[in-house]
């Protein structure tokens, strides 16, 4: 399996990117969008996570196999993810008489 | 006497780019050789030592706790010469205690029975099982070593700095573990957490080379299906750690984050320290965040420390048996049911936590669930007893051991599986003797089992049988004398990590027994002393072992005792299964899975003569 | 009124079952203990017969068998359906415990906030509503009345404790920022211990609290000499 060489443009670009995302983080960080802070702040970080796994750690250019073990990881990622919300956004549903 | 097939094998395969030639043949210096190893053997071996060395340390402590529990608050003048921020005038001090209890699971589960088990037989074994000359990343292997020592070091030293060792309990829940104000350890905690984290470097670099070189460094024939059952625990193992490792990871700097910078992750807004509110932080934490994170680790981490003792010990089971594992496909779908499951369970840890009742339903089904695969496990090796014809050697008496304790420990587990009544024996010692049962009568059951089993191919000579049947004995019954009792604690309702239990009347009825369970404890300490003395003796003076001393299946006992650096000198060829004992129509009652069925050796070398003449 | 100690038992096993729900989660327990204790002995003892039976004798070959589907998928299903059963089984009685709509109803409350390392109680007062001037407040001491649901609302103010009186076989941590609550209905009037069941730090071992199981009249009195008492009134000590 030979190995894809990934040009010096291409991770001079991608730091680039990811140079400009911390610096549109912290511009976002002084608005003021209600319930969408928290949503703007980790779609951010999600694009420079998904930055950083496809190229400088190569996901992108490498066998199938790979690609299904990034997801298999995603995967186990949601389960935690999941089941731990489950009890946090739950809490505020229960009611236990006299408030 | 048996005629041993030499491992010379017709086919030669070639050697895998940059997992043999880096070592060379060119003569080795000391340091290279003993200190900086790459050899895969060298660094197991350095793993045993170093684990071995923090069991006493953990054992230690665990002499500490139950001279404690006998004895509530008793002058011991022998325990004076230590410095009297533990022990005032012989009397072991509160805080002492929770360090003493807190630093022996942590040194035992991170620095003993986890680098026993990934460290020294994962690393030893894999290669020569899957007739591999090394590991895929040999120097990754050896940074693994000294990052896994680093780490221990460093929790060491935490016992000698200004504070003490952390004292929350190896889970560290905050905001005890957040707040130096409220627990009183400042450095130590700093240090816990460091230590934590370099471990788990060093156990996510084992945990990427065992699963590449299970996966890319299989010997011709040594299909998945005919690996032994060791090396697919290991394997399986080896994903559960690189799954759930990171998790604590996060956990634990975000802790550290919390103690340094004064981040509030886990601590509420609400919270008082001495009744006065805390001032410089935000608050807003979430307080079970951290037992979310840190047990959807520390469950699979359970798994990860008895996986491997499964594996080990249904190796050891089936030689000894003369005979085939039972079951072996179920054997293998059980351990990656058990390892899929564990990522789903770590709420029964949480059930009396405040989490939501509704995910306690949840978390108990699943956690009745992971139960089925240990019974399969059970059943199975049962049926690879039955009908065998056993040795009783050493190896065989910790293998059925292990089987015969880790039944206890999984039964006990259904009490807690069970919300309702999780809600009374929770954080008693009910789950104490549990734990125990599952990581000592299981974990280091098999872990004894493997060093007998394995000392002949590690060092080229026998252990003593008769210092080791002592042993077993001695472990055998002490261990049940300190552990069972634990279980009828906890039903009359004493608490874990407690001091002074005699403060409680409804308690102190049971000092007797717990100073008893302490004798026990002291005994069973001392017998580890018996088993270093053997392992020294007869690392000089012990009885040659030769090749195959126990008539094994298994590639490693092929070789030399010890394996050369490098182990095979051709890349051997695998024709069926680890476990062909006792195959009718075979004149011995074992099959090596290298040696080649009558008339290959000839075929193949027509078909040589042909290839290189046509 | 009857002056009550907490018990000490001879015996080394379950401690007294002193509330409404005890009896069944002793049941659930005796049920998963015969059950384990079987299967321990089924196991066990098999092991110890194989061991025995096929000791080594020379000259006898061990049986050639790789396995038998059928035994497989028998012990497979049969341990499957025991535990779900107990899943099933135990999660009725979990609910009915935990389960916050099935809390009994109109049952007075009383606050514990526990901190290193003390049981801070405060009871409603005659006004049934926290946080007014006739509020009861005491330290390590809980009144509650024999046969009357009460509601224990938790809530830690520094660290995790846990609620643990093991004759209500109840149990619940105390987590600061997250209130919980637990509901409990004695049965018989007596003295019993409150432990911390969650490790909070160097004193935790002696933090613990007396809970008294009283008559309604008694309870009456006891509010009545309290109130109009100022916040910080000291807890009378009933027994001498």
């Amino acid at each position: 399996m030979s190995e894809h060489i990934v040009s010096r443009k291409t991770y001079f670009s991608i730091f680039g990117a990811l140079l400009a995302l911390t610096a549109l983080t912290t511009f976002m960080a002084f608005q003021d969008l209600g319930p969408f802070n928290v949503v703007v702040a980790l779609a951010i970080a999600l694009i420079k996570a998904s930055l950083v796994v496809l190229f400088f750690m190569h996901v992108k250019y490498s066998s199938r196999l790979v690609k299904v073990i990034v997801c298999a990881g995603l995967f186990w990622f949601l389960i935690m993810i999941s089941f731990t919300f489950a009890d946090y956004y739950t809490r505020g549903w229960i009611r236990h008489p006299h408030p | 006497m048996a005629t041993l097939v030499a491992p010379a094998i017709v086919r030669k395969k070639p050697t895998k780019p940059g997992a043999h030639d880096a070592h060379g043949h060119h003569e080795l210096s000391f340091v290279q050789k003993y200190i900086f190893s790459q050899d895969h053997k060298r660094i197991g071996i350095q793993f045993m030592f170093s684990s071995l060395f923090f069991l006493l340390v953990g054992g230690g402590l665990a002499m500490i706790v139950r001279l404690e529990l006998g004895w509530p608050g008793h002058a011991f003048k022998f325990l004076s010469f230590l410095p009297s921020t533990m022990v005032a005038g012989g009397v072991i001090l509160p805080e002492f205690y929770n360090s003493a209890f807190t630093m022996h699971a942590t040194f035992m589960i991170f620095f003993a029975v986890m680098p026993f088990l990934m460290g020294t037989f994962a690393n030893f074994l894999i290669p020569l099982h899957i007739g591999a000359p090394d590991m895929a990343f040999p120097k990754i292997n050896m940074l693994s070593f000294w990052f896994a020592l680093v780490a221990g070091i460093i929790m060491f030293s935490s016992f000698f700095v200004k504070g003490g060792a952390a004292g929350g309990g190896w889970t560290n829940y905050p905001p005890l573990s957040d707040l130096s104000e409220l627990s009183g350890v400042n450095v130590g905690q700093n240090l816990w957490i460091i230590s934590l984290l370099i471990s788990g470097v060093a156990s996510l670099m084992g945990a990427v080379n065992y699963i590449t070189t299970v996966v890319n460094m299989r010997c011709p024939g040594m299909s998945f299906f005919r690996m032994p059952l060791a090396i697919w625990a290991i394997f399986v193992t080896a994903i559960l750690l690189l799954l759930a490792i990171p998790v604590l990871t996060s956990a634990l700097v975000l802790l550290l984050f919390d103690r340094t910078v004064h981040t509030s992750f886990f601590i509420p807004s609400t919270i008082l320290v001495a009744g006065q509110p805390l001032v410089g932080r935000s608050g807003g934490g979430q307080v079970l965040l951290w037992q979310h994170l840190f047990w959807f680790f520390g469950h699979p981490e359970v798994y990860i420390m008895i996986l491997p003792a499964m594996g080990i010990a249904s190796d050891i089971l089936a030689t000894f048996a003369r005979k085939p594992i039972f079951g072996y496909k179920a054997m293998v779908f059980s351990i990656c049911g058990i390892a899929v499951l564990g990522f789903f369970v770590w709420g029964h840890h949480m059930f009396q936590s405040g989490m939501n009742p509704l995910l306690g339903t949840t978390f108990m089904i699943s956690t009745m669930l992971i139960a089925v695969p240990s019974a399969i496990k059970t059943f199975n090796w049962l049926g690879t007893l039955y009908g065998g014809n056993f040795k009783f050697t050493t190896a065989f008496l910790f293998a059925v051991g292990f089987v015969a304790m880790f039944v206890i420990g999984g039964l006990s587990g259904i009490f807690m599986a069970s919300t309702p009544v999780d809600i009374f024996i929770h954080d008693t010692y009910f789950i104490v003797g549990h734990i125990h049962y599952v990581l000592f009568g299981g974990s280091i059951f098999a872990i004894f089992a493997g060093v007998y089993y394995w000392f002949p191919k590690m060092f080229g000579r026998m252990l003593n049988e008769t210092l080791g049947k002592i042993h077993f004995w001695l472990v055998f019954l002490t261990f049940n004398g300190v552990f069972f009792p634990m279980h009828i604690l906890g039903i009359g309702g004493m608490m874990r990590r407690i001091y002074d239990y005699t403060q409680y009347p409804h308690l102190s009825h049971f000092q007797g027994l717990n100073a008893f369970m302490s004798v026990c404890a002291f005994i069973l300490g001392a017998s580890t002393l018996l088993f270093l003395f053997n392992l020294f003796w007869s690392m000089f003076k012990g009885k040659p072992s030769g090749m195959n001393p126990w008539h094994a299946n298994t590639l490693e006992w092929t070789l030399p005792s010890p394996p050369v650096h490098g182990n095979f000198s051709e890349t051997p060829h695998v024709f069926r299964g680890p476990y062909e004992y006792s195959v009718p129509g075979h004149t011995e009652d074992y099959w090596p899975q290298n040696e080649p069925p009558e008339g290959w050796l000839e075929r193949a070398q027509q078909m040589k003569a042909t290839a290189t003449h046509g | 009124m009857a002056q009550a100690v907490p018990p000490r038992y001879k015996h080394w096993w379950l401690p007294d079952a002193s509330s409404s729900y005890a009896g069944q989660i002793d049941d659930m327990f005796y049920l998963i203990l015969w059950i384990t204790l079987f299967v321990f002995f089924l196991v066990e003892g098999a092991l110890i017969v194989f061991l025995w039976k096929y000791r080594y004798k020379n000259g006898r070959k061990a049986i050639y068998t790789h396995g038998n589907n059928t035994l497989e998928i028998t012990w497979t299903a049969i341990p499957a359906v025991i535990l779900v059963f107990l899943a099933v089984f135990s999660n009725s009685l979990w609910s009915e415990i935990r389960d916050p709509n099935k809390f009994p109803k109109n049952a007075p409350a009383i606050q514990i906030k526990p901190r290193q390392f003390e049981w801070d109680i405060t009871y409603p007062g005659p006004d049934k509503k926290f946080g007014t001037a006739d509020d009861i407040q005491t330290i390590n001491q809980l009144f509650l009345v024999v046969n009357q649901p009460v509601q224990i609302k938790l809530e830690g103010q520094d660290v995790i404790h846990s609620f643990f009186v093991p004759e209500f076989r109840i149990k619940q941590d105390a987590v600061p920022g997250m209130p919980t609550a637990v509901w409990i209905k004695p049965i018989k009037e007596a003295q019993y211990e409150i432990a911390c069941a969650e490790l909070c730090g160097l004193g935790h071992y002696r933090m613990k609290g007396t809970v008294s199981i009283i008559s309604q009249d008694s309870m009456d009195r006891w509010v009545k000499s309290q109130a109009p008492a100022p916040a910080a009134a000291p807890a009378i000590n009933l027994t001498p």
